[in-house]
């Protein structure tokens, strides 16, 4: 009896709303790998339709393919489509979504992208304020002077 | 609620998400990102963030050292050569294990802040969470006719951030002292120890220096005296899981040079002698059952694949190499490969007698999957990549040079001395 319904369960289908009004069917099994999406269900059982009120359909559409496609090939690919604002989004949904695999791949991801620029790129990028006083961050640059050789030119 | 629009959102990622993609990057990037801000300065500085770049590091990036020996010849003024002399230097460079596997045949330079002379210290005691702890020693001007004694110090450095520190724990004794690191597992202390075989009590001067206590004490002697310490001096301690371990020998009379007399030895006389750097006492382990015939050449201990192996050559034929499953337990030995010299393309005469003594094999690292072996072969000094599973053998030719204009310094690699690594921002206080 316990396995029957497992079995009929792997085939049901469940529609994900994005914030933007899209619609998504996915199977059961797609939508559990969204932790978030498994707590929804636990709670609600007979539910079919899941807002999800974070996420524009865009990017809902790109978890939904990672999810379906993810190994070790697709990872390596799939990071180098996205611009650093998408990369940011994605991360966002994947952290709502509690996707552990994907949250790895795009953190990855980042600090490729990252891992070779100078602090005036990296305050650009993430939109952050200098408040080290001139001294201050005269002292740090003359303290590890090596690690500024070969950065990337902004 | 609409979504953020991308370009002010990034204040709206929560900062456990900035501390997970930034505890990916090396520390070359987090010492330069240091300027970004007072806040990113602070999070690469904190404790807790520099414990989960050390997790990531080791499963990510595993790293080995490999110390490399230059010596320069300097004519001295006498036309016969009576007043040549050599200087000696050594380096110890970190590299990626993923990067050797991927191209195992390159040229390695031996930048300027990893040589040890400049850093006034002679040679590596070993390396733990992204520290390594150099010697030093030099004559004392007090001797006396019946001995030399040395000054000795140790200095704590971290090559990927070029802290070092300054000498420490000095004293003066008898010269002969062994040096190793590790760390008491439980508390993260870092710990050096230093030792002496005794040779006319058949005993040995042990003691630990605590980094954080900053004192040497004195400890027990070695239960059983290992290998290392009565001359063979090739191989040092394992540190392994808060442990330093070394192979030895129980033996009622003065122990020799191994290779000089296997025959009078039996199986049941090895042991390993296991020190635990928290309690600072001893544990003894008995090797695998499956260990029934003493070897020509000396046995090995080691850390393949996050397990502690011992390892030997069989007959004149195979390479063995066994795990200890669980570290401790009897009987969790496991036989992790037989690799036939066949296998792995070595054809040797054996009927000249002493060849066999002198050849070993010493299992240094694994692959990420496990399948391939780097493997040190002490005949040809060069390093074999072997995958067992498809029997596949690459030799690889690892060329250093100390600069990049041949400044006539013979340059060679220690493989014998090469030990796991891994990068950190440990700080050496």
């Amino acid at each position: 009896m316990a396995e029957e319904k497992s079995q009929a369960s792997s085939s049901k289908m469940l529609t994900l709303k994005a914030s933007d009004g899209v619609l998504f069917e996915v199977e059961l099994n797609i939508a559990k790998e969204m932790k978030t999406v498994q707590a929804y269900i636990d709670d609600c059982e007979d539910i079919e339709t899941i807002p999800i009120p974070n996420v524009l359909g865009k990017h809902l559409a790109i978890v939904i393919e990672y999810i379906k496609k993810t190994n070790e090939e697709y990872d390596a690919e799939f990071e180098k489509q996205w611009n650093m604002d998408d990369l940011q989004l994605l991360l966002l949904a994947a952290n709502y979504l509690n996707i552990s695999g994907l949250q790895e791949c795009l953190c990855k991801a980042i600090a490729k992208r990252i891992e070779n620029k100078s602090p005036e790129y990296v305050r650009k990028v993430f939109n952050i304020e200098n408040d080290h006083s001139p001294e201050e961050e005269a002292k740090l640059r003359k303290e590890y002077k090596w690690a500024f050789e070969g950065v990337d030119k902004d | 609620m609409s979504p953020p629009s991308a370009s002010s959102s990034w204040a709206l990622v929560p900062e456990h998400l900035f501390t997970e993609f930034l505890s990916l990057l090396p520390v070359k990037s987090l010492l330069r990102f240091k300027c970004v801000s007072n806040s990113w300065n602070t999070l690469i500085s904190d404790p807790n963030f520099v414990k989960l770049h050390l997790k990531k590091s080791k499963s990510h990036n595993p790293q080995f050292t490999l110390i490399t020996q230059h010596i320069k010849d300097i004519k001295g003024e006498s036309p016969y050569g009576s007043d040549d002399e050599s200087e000696v230097d050594h380096s110890i460079i970190p590299y990626s294990i993923h990067s050797f596997l991927d191209n195992p045949s390159f040229t390695l330079f031996a930048d300027h802040h990893y040589l040890l002379n400049e850093k006034d210290c002679s040679f590596v005691a070993g390396s733990c969470n992204g520290l390594i702890c150099l010697y030093g020693f030099r004559f004392s001007p007090t001797y006396t006719i019946h001995h030399q004694t040395h000054e000795y110090w140790l200095r704590l450095w971290n090559p990927a951030t070029r802290a070092i520190s300054e000498k420490i724990g000095c004293f003066i004794d008898y010269r002969d002292f062994c040096f190793n690191f590790g760390c008491d597992n439980s508390t993260g202390t870092f710990k050096a120890v230093a030792s002496r075989y005794i040779p006319d009590k058949l005993t040995s001067d042990v003691r630990v220096f605590s980094f954080d206590e900053n004192v040497w004490r004195n400890i027990q002697s070695f239960p059983v005296v290992p290998f290392n310490l009565s001359g063979s001096g090739e191989h040092e301690a394992v540190f392994f899981n808060g442990t330093l371990n070394w192979l030895a020998v129980r033996n009622d009379i003065p122990y020799t040079w191994y290779r000089h007399h296997p025959e009078n030895l039996t199986v049941e006389q090895f042991v390993i002698v296991s020190l635990n750097l928290g309690t600072e006492i001893y544990n003894m382990y008995t090797l695998p059952q499956g260990f029934d015939e003493v070897p020509p050449a000396e046995p090995t201990v080691g850390v393949l694949g996050d397990c502690f192996c011992f390892s030997y050559s069989y007959k004149e034929t195979d390479f063995i190499i066994w795990q200890m499953k669980k570290f401790g337990i009897q009987e969790s030995w496991t036989q992790f490969l037989k690799i036939s010299y066949h296998d792995l393309q070595l054809n040797y005469d054996f009927s000249n007698g002493t060849l066999k003594y002198y050849l070993y094999f010493l299992p240094l690292f694994l692959s990420k999957d496990g399948d391939t072996l780097i493997l040190y072969s002490s005949q040809e000094l060069k390093v074999i990549l072997y995958n067992w599973r498809d029997h596949r053998v690459e030799r690889t030719e690892v060329e250093v040079r100390k600069t990049i204009i041949d400044d006539e310094t013979y340059n060679h690699s220690c493989w014998q001395n090469a030990n796991g690594f891994v990068e950190s921002l440990t700080s050496i206080c």
